[in-house]
Formats: structure tokens, sequence, C-alpha cells
């Protein structure tokens, strides 16, 4: 296997960790060496728009911070300990149990250590979260699998179908920096249409909202990374699912993705069609207004990007037909299984030849952002130093975010749209004005 | 400044005989006169029991869990002849780390200058198994042990097991591990026995050490709680352990052992299965 460096994406346990610290009520209980959860802290966290804090997250997760004697004897016995501490400190509605690598090689019985918390009343589930067992984003499918396990036993029966209810998977918390920006902007377009979003992760979402996942009428995932949790809730509950590669930023992405959702539900296709056109005449009220900045400093650039592929798409379609940009180079961060896979139709009707990559090796993306020279970068802020060299506007939009405070914004949808032409104009502009 | 001992460390296959063996060798070892160290490395703890009359010995790892400053005798016991008997110890089967569990118990032992303050001349370590993992190849590698030895019978797991110790060998063979000694083969039976070792060793370029018989001696004393060299020692199977001991602690001669891959060693156990049979159905034949 290659040698990568500057990895953009954090381990299982991290993904794992931030799943369960953007539910409220959820209290992460880390089985692992001590800086495991420091390392959310630091990668989900500080340099992911400045987020991750909260009643257990930061530095205030619960952790066993195993030692020596733990790897030869095993650390269940320590599990318990911090289990039976967390739960005097904590009132949590969930005790999510995350181990770590080393318990997992040596075999620690967390599952027994859960089982007797749970035996003394407080709620409890566990999630296997061996750091190599993959990215950020399995982490995420993992701890997602096991909540809906913990919820669905606790969800009200009979299991009727709420119509219009939707359950989103594949925006993944603390590796998506705009995660909860784009969970809340798409709740308000699909509720807008007369749908009912649950996005289960951030702002006032608790657990009694995973109770609710069994009721909903489709469970839609929006990248790679919620593909296998609908398709295992299509075996659960016998949902529907609907799978899209990426998220949809701007009207016709939004309108599409709704209407498709519509389809899918046999719901009324003109509330969606009266919806959208009331969000397009909106986003045309303001980039009308937009127009004779975009045009008196000629803002049209050509760009290339680096990011997990539900974003990198997502954006690089709004800017190549909405803002008439040129996209030069798109780097995929995410998903280097999809390599075989064809990608041609994500930029199709693009006259210029799009270069489409996979990797996540910091070196290799700077020199594929540096060709061609592009006006402008969207990517991490490890980017920015590339774009300075090159003399490129730059925008920090994946991970790691460490110039830029992120919290509730986002680019998804009709106003978030919006937002990035904010952004992407501000530092176009920047760019110019120090030139 | 303080002599150096040399390290020698005792592989083979689980039930092969490397305890009795290597309390054996101490045995002979400490009788000859030297300071002798003998490490068991197997979570069971059970490989110096020869030499301390079954006595109980408490290991490194348990004693280090419970308290955080160890003194020598906190966990050794003077055994037969002046052998230090030490047993690394190691977690409740199924749980825990046992690789790690060696790592951290010779570690500790370093720490300690336990071979230092005791003035060893020779430190035998039993280490248990197969090497299953990176912990049990520790006394292999980072220059730890001078030379390995391997116990083999000539049973066709015993000779597997043998191999891939070779193989762990020849790995780390080029990044200051240890090499290894030779064969010992144990607990022998049948006509073949010798001359099978022999050709294995022959193929895979390591050499032998000695034959030890199976032994009604071995075991008898072994069931008294002693080894053949302090219960039986006019017994030609003491002084077969005397010659190992002399062997090993003056012969510093080692190889770097070319292992067979899996479908050679099988061939070649085939080819050796066949030879006995037909000989042995001739020998009917003949009757």
């Amino acid at each position: 296997m290659k040698n990568m460096e500057s990895l953009r994406t954090q381990c299982a346990l991290q993904g794992a960790l931030s799943a369960a610290n953007a539910i409220g009520g959820v209290i992460p209980v880390v089985h692992s060496t001590a800086g495991c959860a420091y390392q959310n802290y630091l990668a989900g966290g500080l340099a992911n728009g400045g987020q991750g804090a909260g009643l257990a997250g930061g530095l205030a997760v619960p952790s066993t911070n195993i030692v020596e004697k733990h790897v030869v004897f095993g650390g269940s016995a320590r599990l318990r300990e911090q289990l039976k501490n967390a739960v005097k400190v904590f009132e949590g509605k969930l005790f999510l149990v995350l181990s770590g690598c080393t318990p997992n090689l040596v075999g620690d019985d967390s599952k027994a250590m859960v089982e007797e918390i749970e035996t003394q009343g407080y709620p409890a589930a566990y999630v296997q979260a061996s750091g190599f067992h993959g990215s950020a984003y399995t982490g995420y499918e993992l701890a997602v699998r096991s909540l809906v396990d913990f919820a669905s036993k606790k969800t009200a029966s009979p299991l009727t179908t709420v119509k219009g209810l939707i359950n989103i998977f594949g925006i993944v918390p603390g590796q998506d920096t705009f995660w909860q920006g784009e969970l809340l902007s798409l709740s308000r377009e699909f509720s807008a249409a007369g749908l009912i979003l649950n996005p289960l992760f951030g702002f006032n979402q608790t657990v009694e909202n995973w109770k609710n996942i069994p009721h909903a009428s489709l469970n839609l995932s929006l990248s790679t990374w919620g593909s296998g949790i609908v398709e295992y809730l299509k075996e659960k509950f016998g949902t529907p699912a609907l799978k899209r590669s990426f998220v949809p930023v701007g009207a016709e992405d939004t309108k599409q993705l709704l209407l498709d959702i519509a389809g899918k539900l046999n719901f009324d296709e003109k509330q969606i069609n009266n919806h959208a056109e009331k969000k397009e005449q909106e986003a045309d009220y303001f980039i009308s207004q937009f127009a004779e900045a975009y045009f008196n400093f000629n803002f049209q650039t050509d760009f290339s990007i680096a990011g997990p592929l539900s974003q990198a798409v997502g954006i690089s379609r709004f800017l190549a037909y909405n803002l008439g940009f040129t996209p030069k180079t798109i780097i995929i961060t995410d998903a280097p299984q999809l390599k075989d896979e064809p990608i041609g139709d994500i930029l199709p009707h693009i006259d210029t030849k799009v270069n489409v990559f996979f990797t996540e090796d910091g070196n290799e993306i700077s020199g594929l952002l540096k060709k061609g020279n592009p006006g402008l970068i969207l990517g991490s802020t490890i980017d920015r130093i590339t774009a300075e060299e090159k003399g490129a506007a730059h925008l920090s939009i994946s991970l790691p975010v460490s110039d830029r405070i992120v919290l509730n914004r986002g680019y998804a949808g009709y106003s978030g749209a919006l937002n990035l032409i904010e952004d992407i104009g501000t530092v176009l502009l920047k760019r110019r004005t120090q030139k | 400044m303080a002599k150096k001992a040399t390290h020698i460390a005792i592989y083979g296959k689980g039930g092969i005989g490397k305890s009795t063996t290597t309390s054996n060798i101490s045995a002979a070892l400490a009788v000859m006169g030297y300071r002798v160290i003998q490490v068991g490395c197997d979570p069971k703890s059970d490989s110096t029991s020869t030499l301390r009359n079954g006595d109980f010995l408490p290991t490194v790892l348990d004693t280090v869990r419970e308290q955080s400053q160890l003194k020598i005798e906190d966990i050794s016991k003077v055994g037969f002849a002046g052998v230090l008997c030490v047993e690394a110890g190691g977690p409740l089967p199924g749980v825990g780390c046992a690789g790690r569990g060696i790592n951290s118990a010779i570690t500790l032992l370093t720490e300690m200058k336990v071979f230092e303050e005791f003035k060893a001349d020779i430190v035998l370590y039993d280490v248990l198994g197969d090497v299953v993992c990176g912990g049990f190849a520790v006394p292999i590698r980072n220059g730890l042990t001078n030379r390995i030895y391997v116990v083999s019978s000539q049973d066709f797991m015993a000779i597997y097991a043998a191999n891939n110790l070779f193989k762990c060998v020849a790995k780390y063979a080029n990044s200051g591990g240890a090499l290894l000694g030779g064969v010992i083969g144990n607990n022998l039976y049948g006509s073949h026995a010798e001359e099978l070792i022999t050709d294995f060793t022959q193929k895979t370029n390591s050499a032998i050490i000695d034959f030890v018989p199976k032994s009604l001696v071995i075991s008898q004393a072994e069931l008294h709680g002693k080894t053949a060299v302090e219960a039986y020692p006019d017994s030609k199977e003491a002084q077969k352990y005397r010659d190992i001991a002399k062997k090993i602690i003056s012969d510093e001669t080692v190889t770097t052992p070319n292992p067979m891959d899996g479908l050679a060693l099988r061939d070649w156990a085939r080819g050796w299965g066949d030879k006995i049979l037909k000989e042995r159905t001739n020998a009917v034949f003949t009757i």
C-alpha cells in the first residue's frame, strides 16, 4: 500500500465519536488509549470549523484511557469502572461505548460491560469502532447502525408509516464541516415542500428522533456513506431507500432531489413545483442583485476542488452550471473505492475536459491542484498554501478547516447556494484587492 | 563492568517438552557451576516448576498488577542448584494480550537489572508454543537473545511449528534478530525419528544439537516435581542433558534457517510418510 501524508479523513473511532456527540442526550464513553478522545477534540473540533464541544464532547468525553496492564490483562474491568463513573456525572439518554483499536485487538468484552450497566437501569449500547477498521465515514456508519438498533427497540408500536417522513443519512458530523448547516437547510426546504425531514443529528435532535426512524416512509442517502445504512433499514423495517451520491446545491439539483423523492413516495409534485418556483424566484432575486458585482469584478473563473465526493460534486455542479465557472480538477478525497466506477455523468454537458482524481495523499493533492493554475481552489485549509503559491483564491470547504468558524452555515439547497456565492465572492474579491 | 549474560530462547510446539528440556538444561548448567536464570514466558506459568519442587511463585505480571515497586525477590525464587526461576505470567485464557504480556515482562526484568544483579552467566527463556503473532517473537527480535533453539519431536505438527519458527528467525535475521543455534530432538520414538529430524535440518540449513529419546526416567522425575538432572543424576538422560547444556554454553555457532514453503513442507512430509509406510509394509510381509 502506498504511503500517504497529510490525510484529511479521521479514523473510525473519530467518526463514531462525532456522531455520538451530535445527538442530544447521547453520552459517548470512549474505551481506548488517552490520545483517542483528544484526537477528536483536535481534528473533529478545532480543525473542523471550531466545532466539537458540547455536554460530553471536546475535552469532556468520558474515556477509559487504558494503559499497558489493561492491554496485557484485558481492560473490561476498567470500562466497567468508567461506565459507573459516567452514569454518576452525566444524565444521559444513552451511554454509547466506543471501543478503539487496542481493546478490540485484545478482545475486551465491551458488550458484556454494556449489558451489565443496562441491567442497572441505564440505557447503553456499544460500537466496535477500531480506528484501523476504516475512516471516520466507516465509524459514522457503525455508530448509526448501533444507534438504530438501540432506538428501534424503544420505538412505539405499531410501526405505522408517517407519510412524507424522511430519514436522512450520509452527511457525516465531524467529518463534513458543514453537516449542521446542510441538515438545517435541507430540513427547511423539505418542510416548505410539504415533507418532514428527520435529520437525526444536530440542533434539537435527540434519541427521541432516532426512535422515529421505523415510522419513516423513505430513507434518503446523500453520499456513499449512507448507502449501506439505508439498505440496512430497508432490510430491517422494509422502508424504501433513495440513494444519491451528492448533496444538492442550488435550484436545479435541489428541485430534482425533491421531485425524485415525490416520485418515490407518490407525493403530489405540484407542491414541490410550487415550492421550487418560490425558492427559485428568491434565489434569482439575490443572484440578480449580485450580477453587477459579478461582471464588474470579473468573478467568472476556473476552479479546482478537493473534498469528499458528496460535497465536491454538489458544489462543482452549482459552480459550473449556475455561475458559469470552469471546473479544471476534481479531487475526491473520501472514496478511493469508487476509483474504478464511471463518474462521467457527474458533470455532463461541460465543454472543457474535467480531470477527476481519487486520492487522499496530501502531496499528490497539492500537485494536482497546482496543475492548470486555477483561479480558485476549494479544498481544506492545508490547500491554502498551494493556493497562495499559485496566486489563486482559496476557500476551505473540507476537513481540516481551521481558518474559519462554521456553526450553522451550509451550502445545500437554495439558501446554501447563496451562502456559497457569498463565500466564494468574498475570497475572490479578497484576492483581487491583494493583487 | 558487569559481565554480560548469554541469553538463549527455547521455542517449539506446545506440549513438545520445552519446559522439561529447558529446566533440565538449566539444572545441568547450574550443576556445572554457571549462574543461571530461567524465565518462563507462558501465561500458564509452569515452566520452572520442576526446578523449585512445584512451590508457589508469583508471576511478574501478576505482581506488577498489584504493586508498583518491584524487588527481584518478589518475582523470583532460587531453585535447584541456585537457578533463579522467574515466570512472566500473563492474562487469563481468552482475555487480554499474552504476546504483549511477554514483551512487557521482559522489559520490566531488563529495567530492574535482574540479569546484572544476579550476575547471571546465562538466561534461558522458555517461550510458549507457536509464534502466532509479533508479541511472541519478542525474544527473537531486537537482539534480546543471542541465539535460539527449537525443540521438536518427529511428529509432523512439531516439525511444522519448527518450520514456522524458522520463518520468524529468517524474517528478523537481517535486522539484529537472534539466529538459530539448532534443533533439539525430544520425546523421540521409533526407528526413523533421528533420521527424519536430521533430514529436516539439512533441508532448512539448521543444525542438530542432540536427540533425547522418549524416557520413563524423565517422566518419573517430572511426576516428582524434579528435573532428571536432579532426581536421577546418574541416569543416561541426565548425562544427555549435561551434554546438551555443554554444547549450548560453549558452541556459539548459529545459522540463518532457510524454511520450506507450505507446499514443499507438505511434499517433504508425504515423502517421509510413504517411506515409513513402505518399510513397515515390507517388514510385515517379511514376517
